[in-house]
């Protein structure tokens, strides 16, 4: 693994090298749309060239019982099951399709590595919140050990989110800003999402998880920074004991 | 077939009189066709095959009732037409249904009717076992029937996630006696592998090398193997299910540290290989019939099965791209999403070469052509939106929504397609009458425009989360789509059972062989094949089939040329 890693450590700064422009980076919508419009375009075209070819050659070569095109060499009963000619072909568009396929993946693995590495929430003045799931809402608890029902982000401040569960396996996730990750009962995941864009959005399950999965939903509120901090400060900690509240400043991961 | 007093081009004649006799004997011991009592005793591999694509027919309607339902509750963003719980029962039992009771058995019914006559063999290895694994799969198809009437039925999704699984979430007696159910099923899949397995490796006709072998029989050995150990990872992870459920144990409980990520590993060590387990046969029946329909041998045909035998390898090692938004670290996400990619590539392959056997051919529109040529298109179509799903930063925005359930349905429901132009494909086989080419066309337009009004407005709408009855209402009127779509789809099947019944009383007599350029061994014996298959024993030694009796002659089937065979060479089996 750490071969195939540092092979691509080099790979990546080759491509930087060439042109940064090329990965995808930026908020999981912009990451998200970039290769998902590239994959739709490629796809499309893709699927009409080969459908396109199956048909006009299905229609070509249809019987229409006159001469034979392929001089009587036809498939008899009874023979050993052989194949046909026509090789070359084929591997030129097996390796045609392979280097389209392998080339893809490869442009958005470099973006992945982007998205792991914490992407844009990968700096100081992150705020982490944690996310708990349970049967059927989601509990959130910020840095001062305060919780909520209702997740409450300030606009453009990077968001770190270590999710877990529990009772069963859920998955959050926030349609509106392309953020999603499993939440598992005894093990943590963790992912980011810069909420550019205030107003209120839906925070939802994506893994059924019993008789209320479908309403499975909480608000999510994106707010000024100021008004944010007014709102955060007023916020405590329940069953506040003395000793051990945290101060009221954001901090940031361990 | 007349094979019986017809001289042969080579001049022998066939008077396979002691094969014959041999067989009436054998017959004798079965009660006649339509006496109840013959499919109640019966091990012969004709009418396992028949028993076991009927059984599953009954299954894919049960699996459709069930989706006909839940998409009647997607009608509106807020549908009341089932309660929560029973909603999640009938999309559970649904996946359920069809991947395991409807999908593998169908093929397994062809398998079973159709691979031994295309190896030349009399049966498959152990006729005993072969009506074993019908009986388990019978009986743990209707435990799971039973298992609706008993609080609920499966309710925590087809793939049963930890710890939803366990009884402190799905108490029913109906959820363990699912559970069972599948145990049981598994059981009925090892026994019909290890028969399937020990038949297409020793009962070859003498010489039907490898490589020779007819590309659906090629599918079905590689799903059975496939079969064997997918499936024991999934037995392995019921049988600890089971414990839970019924002993109290708790490895998969909430405070198992690690219990639901052993789940989701156990499960899709055994999911993915099941997705080619149900997709290779359909394989198998496209590319017989693309031969037979185009009057052209398979394009590199070779590599077709070099890429079939790297996929059955692969697919044993790219299950983690089903957990990629788990706890699993960025090192094992990039090795999944190389085997991904990896595992798509041969398929690539394939797809090219069934395209390219087209050219140059002499294209019938027959039912099963149609049916084959859609299902390529619709698996092509399930390859691109699976391409998406292969680049890991897009997959992690397309789990769990529709962009899923959009995509496998048009691989494994393009499968299907594929195995319905198999049905038409070899029911004059199967039933010696012919069934009306014109429904059958019907039946194909229905089926084609329901399928892809159902699930291509599901890539449109892919934000809806899957499993879920409440939507964003600016998706309805394409859930509306879907919903007609459905039904639609539903009344292709009502059109197909009508011709089948309907040709099965009244349709003209099926010839041995209906289909020019047919080459496989099935169509060189009668419509319906006599009870022992052949005349003689099959062989291909002196590179053409020919049926061998005690005697010392042999005689080719009627219809093919004798002189047609140059490459005499005997290879042996192995």
């Amino acid at each position: 693994m750490h071969g195939l890693l540092g092979g691509v450590t080099v790979l990546e700064q080759a491509v930087a090298a060439v042109g940064g422009g090329i990965v995808p980076r930026g908020t999981r919508e912009a990451v998200f749309n970039q290769i998902f419009e590239v994959f739709l375009a490629l796809g499309t075209l893709v699927g009409i060239v080969v459908i396109g070819y199956m048909l006009y050659n299905v229609y070509k070569y249809r019987d229409h019982g006159g001469t034979d095109t392929d001089d009587g060499n036809r498939p008899e009963l009874g023979e050993i099951p052989q194949g046909g000619g026509g090789g070359r072909k084929l591997f030129l568009s097996f390796a045609l399709s392979a280097v389209i396929v392998i080339s893809l993946i490869t442009w958005t693995y470099f973006t992945l590595l982007y998205v792991e590495g914490g992407g844009a929430a990968d700096t100081e003045d992150a705020l982490t919140v944690h996310v708990e799931g349970f049967q059927f809402g989601w509990q959130y608890t910020y840095p001062n050990g305060a919780t909520t029902g209702t997740l409450r982000v300030p606009e453009d401040r990077p968001v770190r989110l270590i999710v877990t569960s529990s009772d069963v396996f859920h998955n959050f996730g926030i349609p509106a800003f392309q953020v999603k990750t499993d939440a598992i009962p005894g093990q943590t995941t963790d992912t980011w999402f810069v909420p550019d864009e205030r107003g209120e959005f839906v925070a939802q399950c994506y893994e059924l998880c019993g008789s209320g999965h479908s309403f499975m939903q909480s608000p999510v509120i994106v707010m000024s920074e100021q008004d944010w901090q007014t709102w955060y400060q007023n916020t405590s900690a329940p069953n506040q004991s003395s000793t051990i509240t945290p101060p009221p400043t954001i901090t940031t991961p361990a | 077939m007349t094979d019986d007093d017809t001289p042969t081009p080579d001049g022998g004649h066939a008077t396979p009189a002691d094969a014959a006799l041999e067989a009436g004997e054998e017959e004798e011991h079965l009660p006649p066709l339509s006496s109840i009592r013959r499919w109640l005793v019966t091990t012969n591999h004709k009418d396992i095959g028949i028993l076991y694509i009927s059984t599953s027919l009954f299954f894919l309607v049960f699996g459709g009732v069930l989706a006909l339902l839940f998409r009647a509750q997607l009608w509106t963003a807020t549908g009341q037409l089932l309660p929560a719980i029973s909603y999640n029962q009938a999309v559970s039992a649904h996946g359920l249904l069809m991947v395991f009771w409807f999908l593998s058995p169908i093929a397994v019914g062809f398998g079973n009717y159709i691979v031994p006559l295309q190896i030349g063999a009399e049966d498959l290895a152990f006729p005993r076992l072969n009506a074993l694994s019908y009986w388990l799969y019978l009986f743990s198809g209707l435990l799971f029937a039973v298992s609706f009437f008993q609080g609920s039925t499966w309710a925590g999704g087809w793939t049963l996630y930890a710890p939803l699984n366990v009884p402190t979430y799905l108490p029913s007696m109906g959820a363990s006696a699912a559970v069972l159910a599948l145990g049981m099923f598994v059981a009925s899949v090892t026994v019909g592998g290890v028969n399937f397995i020990t038949t297409i490796h020793r009962m070859r006709a003498e010489g039907l090398t490898y490589r020779r072998l007819p590309l659906f029989t090629w599918t079905m050995l590689l799903t059975v193997w496939m079969m064997l150990f997918a499936f024991a990872a999934l037995l392995a992870a019921l049988v600890i299910l089971s414990a839970d459920r019924l002993f109290g144990t708790t490895y998969f409980a909430t405070t198992s540290p690690g219990g639901s990520l052993l789940w989701t590993h156990l499960f899709w060590f055994f999911g993915h290989p099941e997705v080619y387990i149900v997709f290779f046969p359909a394989l198998g029946v496209m590319a017989e019939t693309f031969q037979t329909f185009t009057g052209r041998r398979i394009v590199g045909r070779k590599w077709f099965i070099i890429a079939m035998v790297l996929v059955a390898l692969q697919s044993f090692m790219v299950w983690m791209h089903h957990m990629f938004l788990t706890s699993i670290n960025l090192q094992i996400k990039t090795l999944f999403m190389a085997t991904t990619i990896g595992i798509s590539l041969p398929f690539d392959l394939m797809v090219f070469a069934l395209i390219y056997t087209m050219l140059k051919g002499k294209i019938r529109f027959t039912t099963p052509f149609l049916f084959s040529f859609g299902a390529l298109v619709l698996f092509i179509l399930g390859g691109i939106t699976g391409v998406f799903l292969g680049a890991v930063v897009l997959d992690y925005s397309f789990r769990g929504t529709y962009w899923v359930v959009a995509h496998f349905h048009y691989v494994m429901v393009g499968g299907v397609t594929a195995l319905i132009g198999g049905i038409y494909y070899w029911f004059p086989k199967i039933t010696g009458k012919m069934y009306d080419e014109f429904l059958g066309k019907v039946n194909f337009a229905l089926f084609f425009v329901g399928f892809n009004m159902l699930y291509f407005p599901m890539f449109v709408v892919w934000q809806t989360p899957r499993r879920v009855f409440e939507y964003d209402p600016a998706f309805t009127p394409w859930h509306q789509l879907a919903t007609v779509g459905a039904f639609i789809l539903g009344i292709s099947f009502l059109v197909m059972f009508y011709n089948l019944l309907k040709s099965l009383r009244d349709g003209a007599d099926a010839p041995a062989n209906p289909w020019e350029y047919a080459t496989t061994a099935e169509w060189a014996v009668d419509s319906p094949p006599p009870f022992e298959n052949f005349p003689g024993t099959p062989s291909y030694a002196d590179g053409h089939l020919s049926f061998r009796t005690e005697d010392g002659e042999q005689h080719t089937p009627a219809g093919t040329a004798a002189d047609g065979g140059t490459d005499a060479e005997a290879t042996t089996d192995d």
